[in-house]
């Protein structure tokens, strides 16, 4: 056993002892990580160091290397991208390793692999079935691909644009955003074709789903050939009613950014509210308004970068995190919706994303 | 405890049986103006191997490698891959798009000389030298009517197939050296990473590598003498993926073409020096598609070396360097000069005690780097036949000048990046004695250093840029020390070279990475080495002891790579027929059986094996 890490030992018998002393309510918890924080941390390319923590939402203590620390030292991979939850069950979609990770969404005990997935990035199921978007490479269209999730294989793929990125499973509709390009494909899971391709503008990222019911897409912008910014983000309000008609516009209001800002975004508690960011400062759009501000709802100062959003819909607090240059541990930064910083928490190498359970 | 030995190549003792292994760290007559400085001379061995693997198993520097036979980079004395100067016959090969050398591409078989000299010198060898320089080249010119010929031919685990074959001929007028060689390797060893959990085989990490040396040298006359040297080498390698990546396909190929012409003549002005130099460099990446880089190189040096008088030397000298380069992430093809100015100053006050002062200027793009003066003196307190004690210390500034890519890159290139800059303190000794049967050696050197305006690529949004952010304080000290015991015709060889390495960082992007130990930069390095010698027969015993290494810069336990002890042994007889040798040898490595990493989460192999034969013919009549 020359190979086994005697550091994971004390992790193991401290998870044991903070699973006892929680252990309050009268029902008894499906697992340690039933109920908190997951943030994703990508971890530096080709180095397969990206790791979840898990921030516990009574105590707001830490738990990093989660998927290590509960399965006996053993890596997530290469580039952790996303996790998605689905019941007792989450997906780790691990880009650069090309896996999905499937753990106990409660113990994050290990459970089977996902392989041969090909720069797979975002993941969702829909009416029993799983659905993964892929890059594929540099100079190939990307693709949602079909997992069966008794049989855990793949049966089939759809193929949508450039740098299929997230995707947004919505009233029995797939919604995928292709990052490399200007469009997002809505896809019909039933005939498993794509029904509609829709223009919304550079870099299409997250999407979040307002009070409305309709679609909103984050649009990060274009660069020119020399890689300057052609300012010209957007956040895209897409009608879900218009997607079975290829012939109508999906596409209800576009407004201008004024500036290239990541692909990501998150929405608040009441469904009226757009969190974005953009290098170090984070912007706030109310869904009815006309225009967007281009006064930060808050910079901060001791970040390098930010890298990541999410937002509680349990406590309302936004989530930032912090790369810090990817060169150590991340923070992630905690405010509420007005901009006061709540507090900040370490992360592992680059914070990405947050999944709230 | 542990018994332990420098072996010193077998092919070396076949020229020089009683040249004992002893720590050879002074006295380069090349490096005259060195004086105060730790130097390491490595001998060539004849055999197939690269200059990493050579100078992991020689030195206690620590290499920062991506697999086995992948890409390596050195980190010596705890400074960054760009900080070290690689010299090819006094031009800087690191490259000048990346700023720095890997060594892994460069064949030790295609070279004769490898010195090592420790600590900032950026007014002898200019920009990269903050860490140290390391200079590789081939032995002068011996004249003299001569064939030599050699064959060495190696057969090891994972399809590890090596050849080399050299010849040295000439006669009082003329001496060609040609040299030849190809090492593949399938490198599918097997390994269990705790990452991973259970055993695997290493995929895509396959290396083929070939290349050849020629060099001309004619004597014009007793005081003149020109030689010119061609090189080619060619390094395919499917890029090793990290231990949880099942389907990598990444490939990288380097060519490098180095053509030098050098001309020295001996006259009343002193020792004139003139050397031309082109290298070519060009590397496709290829993952699905191929991005290539390309870069050219044209110096043109021009010294002169001067006994004033019997105290006193002095040289003085200029340099000239264009830098042409291309890449997909260049806006357009990128250009740049560089010229140097030199000055050497040399002094003995007393017979024992030596001074020199060294000057350089750069200028590059049209803009200056730090102006570059050294200072050094050494007392020789003790120097006889058996015993020599010597005392040194040096101070120095070191600088880098920022790489094409760090101006130039699409995007995030910063043109205003200014060059790094540090400050080096050193003091050493080194004493040795040998008597009838025995002898030893001890080599100490302590130093510090402060080390200015570092460059770090920093995420602003999506586009990463370099400014000059980061400060760190490098302070440390390395021990070389090495016996050996002769009882009838058994020869006992032990040695061990210690390093302590405080490598700090300052100042860096936040706090929770201050006062922390620069990733991939182990506090403590050692190596062991015995070898005992009967008759013609070697056995040897190697250890390397490396200590823990941070992956992170804030130094996070959890993402560190646990310390390591690799023990290899290798036994070799050598026999003689007139005037030929041959040595066979048998190699096993790792012994224990460890497993072990140089990069986080990149598997090297466990015990594996190797056998040897090399041939060895001479014979100084005309061809």
């Amino acid at each position: 056993m020359k190979n086994l890490k005697w550091y994971t030992l004390p992790w193991v018998a401290v998870l044991s002892l903070t699973m006892l002393s929680c252990d309050d309510d009268d029902n008894k918890p499906a697992g340690a990580f039933e109920k908190g924080v997951f943030v994703v941390n990508e971890g530096n390319f080709g180095i397969a160091n990206g790791t979840m923590s898990f921030i516990d939402p009574n105590d707001g203590t830490v738990t990093q290397d989660l998927f290590g620390t509960v399965n006996n030292g053993l890596a997530l991979g290469d580039v952790v991208q996303s996790m998605s939850v689905d019941g007792d069950r989450a997906f780790v979609v691990v880009n650069n390793s090309n896996k999905i990770e499937v753990v106990n969404a409660n113990t994050f005990v290990a459970e089977y692999t996902l392989e041969d997935l090909a720069l797979p990035r975002y993941f969702t199921t829909l009416n029993g079935k799983g659905y993964v978007t892929e890059w594929v490479s540099f100079s190939d269209p990307g693709r949602v691909t079909i997992i069966d999730l008794d049989l855990h294989s793949v049966t089939g793929s759809i193929t949508t644009d450039f740098g299929a990125e997230n995707i947004l499973a919505h009233d029995d509709k797939l919604y995928v955003s292709n990052n490399f390009s200007t469009t997002v494909s809505v896809i019909d899971p039933a005939t498993e074709e794509v029904i509609k391709t829709i223009q919304v503008g550079s870099s299409p990222g997250s999407f979040v789903v307002d009070n409305q019911d309709m679609i909103w897409v984050i649009c990060g912008g274009g660069y020119d050939l020399d890689y300057n910014p052609l300012n010209d983000g957007k956040l895209v309000r897409l009608d879900p009613a218009e997607s079975d008609n290829e012939a109508t516009n999906s596409v209800t209001g576009e407004i201008e950014l004024g500036m290239n800002v990541a692909s990501k975004a998150a929405i608040n508690q009441t469904k009226d509210s757009i969190f974005y960011f953009s290098g170090k400062s984070v912007y706030a759009f109310g869904t009815s308004a006309s225009a967007a501000s281009s006064t930060p709802l808050v910079t901060e100062a001791s970040a390098t970068s930010f890298y990541g959003i999410g937002l509680d819909p349990e406590s309302g607090v936004l989530y930032l995190g912090d790369s810090k240059g990817f060169v150590g541990n991340g923070t992630v930064y905690r405010y509420t919706t007005s901009g006061t910083v709540v507090d900040k928490v370490t992360s592992g190498i680059g914070p990405s994303g947050f999944v709230f359970k | 405890m542990v018994l332990c030995f420098m072996v010193r190549p077998v092919a070396a003792q076949l020229k020089d049986t009683t040249y004992l292994n002893e720590v050879r760290i002074y006295g380069l007559p090349v490096t005259t103006y060195a004086t105060g400085s730790k130097i390491e001379h490595i001998t060539s061995s004849d055999e197939v191997l690269t200059l990493s693997d050579k100078l992991i198993n020689e030195t206690s520097q620590y290499f920062k490698t991506y697999g086995n036979n992948q890409l390596s980079t050195i980190a010596l004395r705890g400074t960054t891959a760009s900080q070290t100067a690689v010299l090819w016959n006094g031009m800087n090969i690191n490259s000048p798009t990346l700023g720095q050398t890997d060594f892994s591409l460069i064949p030790l078989f295609l070279f004769d000389d490898i010195s090592i000299r420790y600590g900032s010198a950026s007014a002898l060898y200019g920009s990269d030298a903050i860490g140290g320089s390391i200079m590789i080249g081939q032995r002068r010119a011996q004249f003299g009517k001569k064939f030599e010929g050699k064959v060495f031919q190696e057969f090891g685990s994972f399809g590890k197939f090596s050849t080399g074959l050299g010849a040295t001929y000439g006669d009082d007028q003329w001496e060609f050296r040609t040299k030849v060689y190809r090492a593949v390797i399938e490198n599918n060893f097997p390994y269990e990473s705790p990452a991973v959990g259970y055993s695997k085989e290493q995929n895509n990490a396959a290396v083929t590598n070939y290349g050849f040396d020629q060099q001309i040298h004619f004597k014009i006359s007793g005081t003149q003498q020109i030689s010119a040297e061609g090189m080619y080498t060619y390094n395919f390698r499917e890029i090793q993926p990290a231990v949880t990546n099942n389907q990598a396909n990444e490939t990288l190929l380097d060519r490098h073409v180095r053509l030098s012409l050098n001309y020295q003549n001996d006259s009343r002005l002193g020792v004139l020096t003139l050397t031309t130099g082109y290298i070519l460099s060009d590397q496709d990446y290829e993952d699905a598609v191929i991005s290539t880089a390309r870069s050219q190189q044209l110096t043109a040096l021009a010294g002169i070396d001067k006994n004033i008088n019997r105290k006193t030397n002095l040289r003085y000298g200029v340099s000239y360097s264009h830098y042409r380069a291309s890449s997909e992430n260049y806006v357009s093809n990128v250009s740049e000069n560089r010229f140097d100015g030199f000055v050497s100053f040399r002094y003995a006050f007393l017979p024992y005690w030596l001074i020199n002062i060294n000057l350089r200027q750069s200028l590059y793009a049209n803009k200056h780097a730090p102006f570059a003066p050294s200072f050094g003196t050494e007392f020789h307190l003790l120097e006889s036949e058996e015993t020599k004690l010597i005392l040194r210390a040096q101070v120095a500034r070191g600088y880098r000048v920022p790489t094409l890519n760090d101006r130039y890159w699409v995007p995030g290139g910063n043109p205003d990046v200014t060059p790094e800059d540090a400050i080096h303190i050193e003091g050493g000794a080194n004493w040795s004695e040998k008597r009838d049967g025995w002898s030893y050696s001890i080599d100490v050197a302590v130093y510090k250093s402060w080390v200015n305006d570092m460059i770090v690529w920093v995420p602003e949004g999506n586009i990463w840029s370099p400014t000059n952010l980061q400060e760190v304080n490098l302070h440390g000290a390395e021990l070389n020390a090495g016996a050996s015991f002769s009882l009838g015709k058994y020869l006992l060889k032990t040695s061990i070279l210690y390093s302590y390495t405080r490598s700090v960082n300052e100042k860096g992007q936040s706090q929770s990475t201050t006062d922390k130990q620069l990733a991939y930069v182990p506090v403590h390095g050692a190596r062991f080495s015995g070898s005992l010698l009967i008759d013609h027969w070697t056995f040897n015993l190697k250890l390397n002891a490396t200590g823990l290494r941070y992956s992170t810069l804030d130094n996070e336990r959890t993402q560190a790579l646990d310390p390591y002890g690799l023990l290899d042994a290798s036994l070799s007889k050598q026999f003689f027929i007139h005037r030929m040798s041959f040595r066979v040898r048998a190699e096993a490595f790792n012994l224990v059986d460890v497993y072990y990493e140089n990069l986080k989460n990149h598997a090297m192999p466990g015990r594996h094996y190797a056998i040897s034969i090399l041939f060895n013919f001479n014979n100084k009549q005309p061809l």
